[in-house]
């Protein structure tokens, strides 16, 4: 039975109440936003010992503003109102919208917040690693105020987010990087409405003549965290990403023991990777024309 | 009780028909949409307290000692009941092996050994926390074969003595260690057959264990009043078989116990046995207050019956023309802890092994086996979807073998009207050829080398698969009709609603035996209390025999009818009908009277009566006789030549699945592209409703072909959920299913009808395999067919 010992659920009007009370409450609280990750929790036993749940959905983190330099998402907006807006069809913010895309089915994209999707700090979800390409930063509130860190630097571990006991997540910021940048994300599940059992997402930036300049690669479900194929990168950063580079890459990716799933096991990971991993690079490629 | 054939319309009658053969929709449609209808999680009753199970979490071991003072100190908790201190008397199906808890010893991990009622579910599930279970843990075995082997664990030294069901009585071979059932088939000799074979070709098989996923997690409330009487409010497939069990398991007569059946939220075979009802009875015993008991999905998943996985082992010998000589077939059933209503599934898998195709010489093994994972229980399909697997997945490879097309290969084998088929009976109205030149048809078979056979890393491929599903013999249902002086027609009658929408096409039947707009019949629900005997949702049975039962007793109201018109309009009861609303003379239609005048009014005004008879009833039972079969031939003729039966099945029911899928050969990812179900339904008596019977049946087994399976680590289950189960969602579905509808009538069959429930379901699963082979040139012998599994293949060069 989920949730049996809550005793307190609380709506609070702004992310400031919910830092007071997680202060207050400490390891006895948790905050609630769609819910669908506590839900889960709940149901398989796993918050025996939550007393309260803070409900952030009213403290006022549901936007999205953009202006030319940057796009900052609050973090309870869900990802069906990210998915319906414009901004993130940019080439180089495609990943995002190609992510949110492939949660399924549309009722938890209903609900499902992307500060849930992070902070959950969980590996088989879809949007974490398209927004670590992207180098998104993520402001994070204490009783003391503010702080800003990078995604690559945020999950520490399985359930493990790097926030203090009395800290959540606000903003979600996406600079606008110069130059020709495209990024995209593909996945393969076990049928239709599934997490990834493998997700690759990519951000290339390319100079007028096709050599990349920068490329970055975060592989969802082969580790507890995200997982950086630097080594894939190295291949690929600095060269003119033809077939040849492309297979180069797949041939070394991914350098790790992917961890097992239900009906994939590591070696059918490793596989279906190197696969994905192309058909990422291909998207984004076409999304700067180049293919 | 005599079975008499009710003779089907003909063409021109069939154009009078009101109701049977429309389309109508499910009449309980508004109530299921607005959220109205009450199924069993819904249920409740005032002061109810909240039933919770404790479940073993070691798969096989001696209780030592339940320790409930912990849970009892608890605040809210009203009752417990252990294995100690409930009744030790054993249930089952075929064979009497299954208690309500473990008293002695668990034999799976999930195993209920003790339960408590309480104030809430979240106090009730505290308590099952604290209660403490000492075992003492013995080996266990999981694998069938393994437990077969001399030396192996034994889970029930008692078996020589369990008792078993005097019709589906299991066969118990004590030879073999954990053989709980035993059945064999015997026609001519195979190994002559084999000699003289042009090819002879040999395979092992193997399905995954599943479960029913029903949406609706198995529910009950049990309520036991100071005269002694259980009442049962329960989401169950069949009302008196629960009953019967029931009542091996407490000790209460029959008689004693009233199963109401409520909205049922599928079933698909797992609420044709007691779930959680013999627990929370005991609950409801001690306490004196009603209890409830709403199982979890994870609770679905560990302790209610789960469709055996089949390990079956095939030798199939043909002519060089394409005849089948011989086919040998010897299948293993991993029957888990306890018997599970399964004990059938061995006997009768022959029918689906053999039913389809002229073998000239055929020998059929099916052995039972215990292992120490939850019982193997009825599933859709009832062990056809495993066999067939196999079955149709020879043909393709025989065929191939042969150099002959799937389809004529299918055709120059399959059972004909007029012919004896394997279990000896002579063959009437089968739909072998029409099923499956249909399907081929709509599936595009001859067509299908016109499309590319690669776009990009998709391979294309094409399927079909044909097989039989029967309606079980013997079997029986009761029914009664009550006209009202208005007109209405109230059936009683117990099948109950589990998604086929049975009260619809039952009341269609009522409406077309009296010629009235099916508004004016009133279906009563199912209660054992007021609707006569029936055995419940399962088997495609409820169209054919409860149907039986149900024109029967129309008749038998209209005849009563007559006979008390006869003398108001001056003629005899036998030129009289009863339709439309009134009775009327078949000579002279100008003579009629509206059944409403037949009654009188009452003398203070407040009611009608019938002058001399009390009501207006039509009560009577179908029975299809049979279905015993000579234990040394598996025949209904013993070896001497001798009829031990009248028929083995009730009703054929042919099926035909037809696929066009792709295959990523970089992902071994399966796309379906189009799906073609073609079923038999003798006479649709609601298209509509066969139709959507087809389209569920197609998607079930695409998830058993490419998706479903338990995944177990030393008894232990690693997917309780639907995260790691993986169902069919309406993202894999095809853009294109196709539904054929053939009518070929039913000698026995309320107006020619089959049943049509299961036996699509059976011919998906490898008609997947089939087209999947066609894409890639390589033979899967285990589902489900995970991409992985096809990308090893292709890694590994492919071919079979």
């Amino acid at each position: 039975m989920p949730l049996r010992s809550l005793t307190d659920y609380i709506k609070v009007k702004s992310p400031q109440e919910a830092v007071e009370l997680l202060a207050k409450h400490k390891d006895r609280s948790k905050i609630i936003a769609g819910g669908t990750m506590i839900h889960e929790l709940g149901e398989r036993g796993l918050l025996s010992d939550i007393n309260v749940l803070i409900d952030i959905e009213e403290a006022g983190l549901s936007f999205v503003e953009a202006d030319g330099n940057e796009v900052r998402i609050g973090a309870t907006t869900t990802l069906t109102d990210l998915l319906r807006n414009d901004v993130f069809l940019s080439p180089q913010l495609a990943a995002l919208h190609d992510a949110l895309k492939s949660v399924k089915p549309v009722q938890v994209r209903n609900v499902a917040t992307i500060g849930g999707e992070i902070c959950s700090s969980v590996p088989v979800l879809d949007v974490p690693p398209a927004l670590c390409v992207l180098d998104a930063k993520l402001s994070v509130l204490g009783p003391d105020g503010s702080r800003i860190t990078s995604i690559r630097d945020f999950f520490k571990g399985m359930f493990e987010p790097d926030l203090k006991e009395d800290e959540i997540l606000t903003e979600v910021i996406l600079k606008k990087e110069e130059g020709r940048v495209a990024s995209s994300y593909v996945k393969i599940g076990r049928t239709a409405f599934d997490h990834p059992v493998v997700g690759v997402a990519v951000k290339l930036n390319l100079d007028a003549e096709n050599v990349c300049r920068d490329i970055s690669i975060y592989i969802a479900n082969l580790d507890d965290v995200p997982y950086r194929a630097k080594e894939a990168e190295e291949v690929i950063r600095g060269e003119k990403l033809d077939d040849e580079v492309i297979r180069k890459a797949m041939e070394v990716t991914p350098k790790i023991e992917p961890i097992p799933t239900v009906h994939a096991s590591p070696w059918y990971k490793r596989k279906v990777t190197k696969v994905l991993l192309r058909d990422a690079i291909k998207q984004a490629l076409s999304r700067l024309e180049v293919i | 009780m005599v079975s008499k054939a009710i003779p089907y319309p003909s063409k021109v009658e069939e154009e009078l028909l009101v109701a049977v053969g429309k389309g109508i929709a499910p009449r309980d449609s508004f109530l299921k949409v607005t959220g109205k209808a009450v199924f069993g999680y819904d249920f409740k009753l005032p002061h109810m307290l909240y039933g919770k199970i404790k479940h073993a979490m070691v798969p096989h071991a001696e209780i030592v000692k339940i320790d409930v003072s912990e849970a009892a100190k608890l605040p809210g908790v009203r009752c417990i009941v252990t294995g100690l201190d409930a009744p030790k008397s054993l249930r089952g199906i075929a064979l009497f092996d299954t208690p309500t808890l473990a008293y002695d010893r668990v034999r799976y991990m999930g195993e209920p050994v003790a339960a408590v009622a309480a104030d809430d579910p979240e106090t009730a599930e505290e308590a099952v926390e604290r209660i403490w279970v000492e075992y003492k843990e013995l080996p266990a075995v999981f694998d069938p074969e393994e437990a077969m082997k001399p030396g192996a664990p034994i889970l029930h030294p008692d078996l020589p003595k369990y008792g078993g069901s005097l019709v589906h009585g299991a066969r118990v071979k004590f030879d073999i260690p954990n053989v709980n059932n035993y059945h064999k088939v015997v026609k001519g000799d195979v190994e002559k057959g084999f000699e003289k074979s042009y090819l002879v070709v040999e395979n092992k098989y193997e399905n995954a264990m599943t479960q029913h996923s029903h949406i609706e997690p198995n529910a009950c409330v049990c309520t036991y009043s100071p005269d002694g009487i259980l009442t049962v409010y329960t989401s169950t497939q069949a009302p008196y078989r629960i009953r019967f069990e029931l009542s091996k398991a407490l000790g209460i007569p029959e008689n004693r116990i009233r199963i109401v059946g409520l909205y049922c939220g599928g079933g698909f075979g797992n609420k044709l046995t007691v779930g959680p009802e013999a627990i929370c009875a005991l609950l409801a015993i001690k306490s004196r207050r009603p209890v409830k008991m709403a199982l979890t999905r994870e609770e679905v998943f560990w302790f209610t019956t789960v469709r055996h996985p089949h390990r079956i082992y095939i030798k199939d010998g043909v002519s060089k023309d394409g005849r089948l000589l011989a086919r040998y077939i010897k299948t293993i059933l991993n029957g888990g802890a306890y018997s599970g209503g399964s004990g059938i599934v061995t006997t009768r898998n022959a029918a689906f092994a053999l039913g389809t195709y002229n073998v000239e010489n055929v020998l059929y093994e099916a052995f039972r086996v215990y292992t120490n994972l939850p019982p193997g229980g009825a599933f859709r399909g009832f062990g056809s979807a495993q066999i067939d697997f196999a079955i149709e997945q020879q043909m393709d490879i025989l065929a191939k073998e042969l150099g002959m097309d799937p389809v004529e290969f299918r055709l120059k084998n399959i059972v004909r009207d007029g012919e004896i088929n394997v279990f000896g009976e002579l063959v009437k109205g089968s739909g072998h050829e029409k099923v499956l030149l249909a399907c081929a048809d709509a599936l595009g078979w001859k067509e299908r080398h016109a499309k590319p056979k690669q776009v990009g890393p998709w391979k294309r491929g094409f399927g079909v698969a044909l097989v039989d599903k029967y309606t079980y013999c013997p079997a029986a249902a009761s029914a009664m009709v009550k006209v009202l002086d208005d007109g209405t027609i109230e059936l009683y009658a117990s099948p109950v609603e589990i998604g086929c929408s049975a009260p619809t096409v039952l009341s269609q039947m009522v409406a077309e035996e009296f010629k009235v707009p099916i508004e004016k019949v009133r279906v009563v629900p199912s209660d054992t209390e007021f609707t006569p005997f029936d055995e419940g949702a399962f088997s495609s049975r409820t169209t054919i025999v409860v149907g039986n039962a149900v024109i029967r007793a129309c008749r038998k109201a209209k005849e009563n009818i007559a006979k008390y018109a006869a003398k108001i309009l001056g003629e005899a009861p036998e030129d009289l009908d009863v339709r439309e609303g009134y009775v009327i003379s078949k000579r002279d239609p100008s003579k009629r009277i509206k059944i409403e005048d037949l009654f009188a009014r009452g003398k203070i005004r407040t009611g009608v009566f019938l002058d001399e008879e009390g009501v207006f009833i039509g009560a009577a039972s179908w029975l299809s006789k049979g279905g015993i079969l000579d234990p040394e031939t598996g025949r209904i003729v013993d070896s001497k030549g001798a009829k031990v039966s009248e028929r083995a099945v009730t009703s054929w029911n042919t099926a035909a699945t037809g696929v066009e899928l792709e295959v990523n050969v970089e992902t071994g990812q399966v796309r379906i592209v189009k799906l073609v179900g073609v079923a038999d339904a003798g006479k649709a008596i609601n298209p509509r409703l066969v139709k959507s019977q087809i389209i569920s049946m197609l998607t079930m087994g695409m998830g058993l072909a490419l998706y479903e399976g338990m995944v177990w680590d030393n008894g232990l289950l690693v997917n309780p959920d639907f995260k790691d189960y993986k169902l069919v969602n309406v993202g894999d579905l095809p853009q294109e299913i196709k539904t054929v509808i053939v009518e070929v009538p039913n000698p026995i069959g309320p107006y020619g009808a089959k049943g049509v429930g299961e036996a699509v379901i059976a011919s998906t699963v490898p008609a997947i395999a089939n087209a999947i082979c066609d894409a890639i040139g390589a033979r899967f012998f285990n589902v489900p067919i995970t991409a992985e599994m096809i990308l090893k293949k292709l890694e590994e060069g492919g071919g079979p």
